[in-house]
């Protein structure tokens, strides 16, 4: 048996290593508070360059490794939404990390490598691939949720959080072992065997899938694996939580859309099926909890579980191009979970204090912009037009429909019915209550950038609430193979 | 091109409400003034310059449309952010923009030292902003946006003196009999989408025009349906009862919106929509016949009114129901020339009313002022003109545009309409006549100091009067179809193939010339007998009206159509929300809503529990998850 030497493409690979270089040269660098300023700055300049690199690869498809690797539009797309929800921690990070001065290089050597791992997820055709960057991202985000070591509520989280991680990753490579037993490969396009394999084969083919989507499913924190992710949120700094509560969602999507293309030729029932459960469970688990919170970050965890289910929905219709309605959500999805979590950031004042709905009580007299730019954001999550949210949702519940999951589509807008409830509440408490104490935010808070940088993405999600179309056919652009 | 830069219309007053209303706090009120009055100087002196490339342009080049993105794109049904400019556009560009700035202008002077000065200025440009947009959009979905906006900011205006009861209730009452046209229109453009599958004027237009094979039926309830709309919009009876309330607003905004504009956003669109006005054969005559009963309806109310603006409020609804007798008779051009003409005389006399109100220290009643003509003179002498414009005295604009109204409805629906409505016009002269003899002559009857109206107040006057008696020309030449005015408009509405102009019974020249003169003679007859009637022998007339009370009654309240939809509307509505209020609401729905809260509550509490933290039961939910997959793939395979 001769062994053929693949073609190894590192220009397919070019923005992770980008992303190695900085996160190694931000490890040598000195602790101390007059560093902060240098190690989030060597961060972003790092997560910009492979941003930059984006256009540059559009279009071409370029293949790496004997095709382990590939970055077509779809992973180019959702590399840069990756990249965008970073950057934006990257500048909450700079905001938060005032309570904390040791080992600030660490803290964002492991944002970047989990960017990395990201970036290998969605780019990876195989699935040994994918579960090496699930990996370098698990790992990555394991420490940094636990990254304030003196807060012991972070140092239970990280631990639930790895030992449930660990639990899924080894129900994922099983999955694996059966789908490599079944087809006798472990890439993504390996279904084109399947016509030749045995009907004993069959069975445990699906039983692979099925524990594949289980591990998948852990990490996009879709019900009834998404019991870490409120207890993970709230423990770890804010920042790394509205990293944790995006990023990772982006990347699990991006890989159930691959099993799910390779598979839209094969008996796809299944599959659909299984999603379809997810988005219900999501829905129902995620919306109905939500209800119950008082803390601002567990109902935004609460609200991103919800959120997710509503995404699979757009996987049901798969085979009609139901991709571009779930990139649209993503986008979207990002500039608003981001936004949010932002003002959560903005306002926590003590590192081991939660922050409870209560605390917003007249926001908006006292800060009319940051309560305004909140309202966008939580008016965007319920899908009320002109945000964003809207054709988000409206796109989703259209190839929901049309994929013929329309009893899935009435659950889900039952349950955007009952999420208005709980966003609303947050803007009651900000514009209806007479503000009772003066100075909600603390006094690091006073930072014009960090507004601005609000307001943006608040203007943004109007804008695209208002011309929805030109991102629309970039998605579609992207989800055309 | 300056057709390139369409879109800059509408969006400098945008750009005006942006910054008046972002950063105007720390604006002094000339500024703010400057801001607002600027922006919609700006687009006016760009839309006169469109006007012109449009007239040298060849007639079948004049109608330019501009996208600026896709909008929505579903399927098959595409809508756009686009602009449709055709010579009808175009007109109404003119009256919106050119109104719109002079009534700017004026409320500069008007509105000093008035709080809320910021407020009015954004909801102003706001207002061009949107009305621009109803004009200019190029699909039934835009326009629709602008005919909301529109009437939100009619509603903010209407209220814009929100302490006073009756102010916020007017503007509460406008919005709701507006919802009850926009009802039918909107069904209206649902209609139209799920038959036509699209929006766009310029397609619905060529599909109509070709054998397209849609029932006629659908046609009609589609323009009835349409028509509801604009009858709310334009205050068309019985839809009317919001207008003479939304008075309590503003003057100048009573001159730009419920005068100039906004009201006659139904006729604009009846034109813009008259492909299917063609092919629906009954609903050009209902449209007629509302229209001619709005028309007398309206003008034998406004002779009982006592508030020198609730007049000009009823003579607005009479004579937007001449516009809609016009687009009834299928004399379209007819119509949009009668809309120009009032916008112009009819933003006068409430900037001329306003004036005097002003000048008066606020005193609405006629009797309580007259002789103003000796203190006030420039306001008096324009608001002559515009008086004699509004009734139709020869060489005013009013004239020509009604004559030609007038004379259309002889030609389509014969003698008995064109009674009718040359009733309505010896009306209409009568309340003029009444009131110029009651406010302006005789003796007087206000004792205080008069306010001398300063430059704010008389350019506008003077400008909008010298308009209004030099508008006539564009009617000419006479008794033809073929009046400048109509050659210019001709491109908006040229027929594709199947369609078919309207039908007369085909007048020879001498009738029309004859009828003309019967309506002019009477016309300036009514006027100066009532001028005369109402200045020199007042007490005569003033003792008369006394002693038929009961019929003064009647005019004055509208024939009692508010009592009548208090009875019949508000009344049973108030008992039925009194009732289910008690009963449905407390017992039946809060019971239900409480239910369901208490449901959804519980299923959260129930949720929120099994997050014990402990990792074993999340554990538990994962093994539990799995199996379900399991289950599933099982389930399915075998």
């Amino acid at each position: 048996m001769n062994f053929v030497i693949p073609d190894v493409n590192l220009i397919s690979l070019l923005p992770e290593i980008i992303l190695l270089i900085f996160a190694t040269i931000l490890l040598f660098v000195q602790t101390g508070s007059e560093k902060k300023r240098i190690c989030a700055l060597l961060a972003f300049i790092g997560l910009v360059i492979t941003l930059v690199m984006v256009p540059f690869y559009w279009g071409k498809g370029i293949e790496g490794f004997g095709g382990l690797v590939i970055r077509d539009n779809f992973s180019l797309m959702c590399q840069t939404m990756i990249i965008v929800a970073v950057l934006l921690a990257v500048v909450y990070s700079y905001q938060y990390l005032v309570f904390e001065d040791k080992n600030i290089g660490e803290y964002y050597a492991l944002t970047l490598t989990s960017v990395m791992g990201m970036n290998i997820m969605i780019t990876g055709t195989d699935l040994i691939v994918i579960f090496l960057g699930m990996e370098i991202l698990s790992i990555s985000l394991y420490v940094l949720v636990a990254f304030f070591k003196t807060v012991r509520e972070g140092m239970e989280a990280s631990v639930k959080y790895m030992l449930l991680g660990a639990f899924a990753s080894a129900i994922f490579l099983l999955g694996i072992s059966f789908f490599y037993g079944a087809s006798g490969k472990t890439a993504l396009n390996a279904f084109v065997m399947l016509d030749g394999t045995s009907a004993m084969a069959m069975p445990l083919f699906f039983m692979g899938l099925s524990l594949i989507l289980v591990g998948l499913g852990f990490k996009i924190a879709s019900a009834p694996f998404h019991m870490w992710a409120p207890d993970a949120y709230e423990g770890a700094p804010t920042s790394v939580a509205s990293l944790l509560s995006v990023a990772p969602k982006i990347a699990g999507l991006a890989v159930i859309f691959r099993v799910g293309i390779g598979m839209a030729k094969y008996s796809p029932e299944i599959m659909m099926t299984i999603i379809a459960f997810m988005a219900v469970t999501s829905m129902i688990v995620g919306n109905f909890a939500a209800l119950r919170q008082s803390g601002l970050v567990r109902m935004l965890a609460y609200s991103g579980i919800a959120q997710v289910g509503y995404m699979l929905i757009s996987l049901l219709g798969i085979r009609e191009g139901g991709g571009s309605a779930l990139l649209f959500y993503l986008f979207i999805y990002v500039l608003m979970n981001m936004g949010a979590f932002g003002i959560a950031v903005l306002l926590t004042k003590e590192k081991d204090k939660r922050l409870l709905i209560e605390d917003m009580k007249g926001l908006a007299g006292q800060h009319p912009i940051i309560a305004f730019t909140m309202a966008v954001f939580l008016i965007s999550m319920a899908g009320i037009p002109p945000m964003g949210g809207f054709f988000a949702k409206f796109y989703v519940f259209k190839h929901g429909i049309e994929a013929g999951y329309l009893w899935v589509v009435i659950v889900a807008i039952i349950t955007t019915v009952v999420s208005l409830y709980y966003y609303f509440r947050v803007i009651i408490v900000m514009y209806m209550t007479e503000e009772e104490e003066k100075g909600i935010l603390p006094k690091h808070a006073e930072v014009n950038l960090f507004n601005a940088v609000l307001v943006a993405v608040a203007l943004l999600i109007i804008v695209l609430g208002v011309i929805p179309g030109s991102l629309l056919e970039i998605a579609q652009h992207a989800v055309a193979f | 091109m300056l057709f390139k830069a369409i879109y800059l219309l509408p969006l400098l007053p945008a750009i005006g409400v942006l910054i008046n209303g972002l950063l105007g706090s720390r604006f002094g009120e000339r500024a703010v003034a400057f801001v607002a009055c600027s922006t919609v100087g700006i687009s006016l002196i760009l839309a006169i310059g469109m006007l012109y490339q449009m007239l040298i342009a060849d007639p079948a080049q004049r109608v330019v449309t501009s996208t600026l993105y896709r909008w929505i794109s579903d399927g098959s049904l595409q809508i756009n952010i686009g602009f449709l400019i055709d010579p009808l556009a175009m007109a109404m560009i003119m009256v919106i923009l050119f109104v719109g700035f002079i009534i700017h202008f004026y409320s500069i002077g008007y509105m000093e030292g008035e709080p809320g000065y910021r407020r009015y200025f954004v909801c102003l440009n706001l207002f061009i902003f949107f009305m621009l947009v109803l004009v200019m959009g190029d699909n039934l979905i835009l326009t629709f946006v602008g005919w909301e906006g529109v009437g939100l900011c009619s509603y903010l205006l209407i209220g814009h003196w929100f302490h006073k009861k009756s102010a916020s209730d007017a503007g509460r009452k406008a919005f709701v009999v507006n919802r009850v046209g926009d009802f039918g229109f909107m069904l209206g453009i649902l209609l139209v989408i799920v038959t036509f599958h699209t929006v766009s004027f310029a397609e619905l237009k060529t599909i109509l025009a070709g054998s397209h094979g849609i029932p006629a039926a659908t046609l009609t309830i589609i323009a009835l349906l349409l028509f509801t709309g604009a009858m709310g919009k334009s205050a068309q009876f019985p839809l009317h009862v919001w207008l003479p309330d939304a008075m309590e607003g503003p003057t100048p905004v009573s001159a730009l919106i419920h005068a100039a504009t906004m009201v006659n956003a139904g006729v604009y669109f009846m034109c813009r929509i008259f492909p299917f006005l063609q092919q629906a054969p009954y609903v050009l005559p209902i449209i007629a016949f509302v229209g001619l009963l709005t028309a007398v309806y309206a003008a034998c109310c406004a002779v009982g009114q006592k508030d020198i603006k609730k007049v000009l409020a009823y003579s607005t609804i009479s004579q937007i129901g001449y516009m809609f007798m016009a687009v009834g008779c299928g004399i379209y051009i007819a119509g949009m020339f009668h809309l120009v003409a009032h916008g112009v005389f009819k933003g006068l006399l409430f900037l001329g009313s306003g004036a005097v109100i002003h000048a008066v220290k606020g005193e609405q009643d006629i009797a309580n002022m007259g002789g103003l003509i000796k203190t006030i003179p420039v306001t008096s002498f324009t608001f002559l003109i515009g008086l004699l414009a509004l009734a139709g005295i020869f060489p005013m604009a009013g004239f020509f545009s009604k004559d030609a109204i007038i004379m259309g409805g002889y030609e389509r629906f014969g003698i008995v309409y064109w009674l009718f409505g040359f009733g309505g016009a010896v009306l209409t002269a009568i309340y003029c006549g009444k009131l110029f003899g009651i406010a302006f002559l005789g003796e007087t009857n206000f004792k205080g100091h008069i306010h001398k109206p300063n430059f704010f107040f008389n350019a506008p006057l003077v400008i909008l009067a010298f308009c209004a008696v030099v508008l006539g020309i564009l009617g000419l030449p006479m008794f033809t179809k073929n009046t400048y005015f109509a050659k210019f408009m001709s491109s908006s509405f040229n027929l594709g193939a199947g369609g078919h102009a309207a039908q007369g019974h085909g007048i020879s020249l001498q009738v029309e010339i004859i009828l003309t003169l019967i309506v002019s003679v009477f016309a300036i007859a009514a006027v100066a007998l009532a001028l005369v009637i109402y200045s020199r022998h007042r007490k005569k007339a003033v003792g008369f009206e006394a002693r038929h009370a009961g019929l003064m009654t009647v005019l004055f309240e509208g024939f009692l159509m508010d009592k009548l939809y208090d009875t019949i509307w508000v009344r049973p509505l108030k008992w039925i929300s009194k009732n289910s209020n008690e009963v449905v609401d407390h017992k039946i729905v809060d019971g239900a809503v409480n239910g369901t809260g208490k449901v959804a509550m519980g299923t959260g509490k129930w949720l929120a529990a099994m997050q014990a933290g402990y990792v074993r039961h999340y554990a538990v939910s994962i093994v539990f998850g799995v199996a379900v997959f399991v289950g599933i793939t099982v389930m399915l395979l075998f």
